[in-house]
């Protein structure tokens, strides 16, 4: 069970990601603060940082480096257009998804042939 | 113990940075062979801005060894940035343990085709340069000669070329780029004297 939920969280990484990025520019740290408290996601640094910069090698999220108070350099991730769309389609297909799901857990739900 | 500028950020002791370093270094080791470099590079700067960002939270004159090591204990350990099963790039284990990238298909392909370029090209230039003698005095025609000297001189010296250029894109690593590199400077040679053997008939000689 542990291991079911472990890799169900790490497949919805990059659409957490992509969320969290939508709402605004945001830096690493952040993210994995947002992700990481939000209950059942609990996503961690060693996954959403590898995630961070896989998608911004793909060009889905821009970067851009701060200076930051506390030590290093800060790394700012914004959502480009490319990634708007992809968040896009993944918003579509979870949604699709879980309403399909839904119909077969609900108690006395509906059948999936009717 | 650490420093705080008022105007900059914080600075830590060698001591204590020598800490986050080893664990950077830990998880750059994690990732190597299955991250991009930079990529790597990327996720230690965001751990290490994670770490300072958790260290900035403290008080600003009790941080030492004791705080920098809670902060380390909070986080992932470095073994959490390897793959789930099954979830590992296309790598391979080297003899020595370290994960390496497969040979790519293409290099692979590369020598075999440039052994066949090599061995087809030396076959057909030798035997054309060869035959073009016979073959002119048969007709009586120095044209026939001096085109026969040229053409599969032009032809070597390009298959020829074809054949290294392709044995040096597969690196050298099989037999059959091997046999391109070798058979493609011969023909290369062979076109080289049916161009020179052409030139000089055409001088009269």
């Amino acid at each position: 069970m542990d291991r079911w939920e472990t890799q169900v969280r790490r497949g919805l990484v990059e659409l957490a990601v992509l969320a969290a990025a939508a709402r605004g520019e945001t830096y690493g740290y952040r993210v994995v603060e947002q992700l990481g408290s939000l209950p059942g996601l609990a996503l961690t640094e060693s996954t959403v940082y590898p995630a961070l910069t896989r998608l911004a090698r793909e060009g889905l999220l821009a970067v851009r480096v701060e200076p930051s108070p506390a030590g290093p350099p800060r790394r700012y991730y914004r959502l480009t257009d490319d990634g708007r769309g992809r968040l896009g389609r993944m918003a579509d297909s979870w949604r699709s998804l879980t309403e399909s799901l839904n119909l077969l857990l609900e108690p006395g739900g509906k059948e999936p042939l009717e | 113990m650490m420093t705080l500028d008022d105007a900059g950020p914080l600075t830590l002791d060698a001591s204590l940075q020598g800490l986050i370093d080893a664990r950077l270094d830990t998880i750059d080791r994690m990732l190597v062979g299955r991250v991009p470099r930079a990529d790597r590079l990327a996720i230690a700067r965001e751990v290490e801005a994670q770490i300072f960002d958790q260290l900035a939270g403290q008080a600003p004159d009790g941080i030492g060894r004791d705080e920098v090591l809670a902060v380390l204990g909070r986080l992932d350990p470095p073994e959490a940035y390897l793959p789930e099963d099954g979830e590992a790039g296309p790598v391979v284990s080297g003899p020595t343990g370290m994960r390496v990238p497969p040979r790519p298909i293409q290099a692979r392909r590369s020598g075999q085709a440039s052994g066949i370029v090599g061995i087809v090209a030396l076959v057909v230039t030798a035997l054309g340069t060869v035959l073009s003698l016979p073959v002119a005095e048969l007709f009586g025609s120095r044209l026939i000669l001096f085109a026969g000297f040229f053409g599969f001189g032009f032809v070597g010296l390009c298959a020829g070329g074809t054949a290294v250029v392709l044995a040096a894109f597969a690196r050298l690593r099989d037999g059959w780029s091997i046999c391109g590199l070798v058979t493609g400077l011969l023909t290369i040679l062979f076109g080289i004297l049916g161009l020179a053997l052409g030139v000089l008939f055409a001088l009269g000689f």
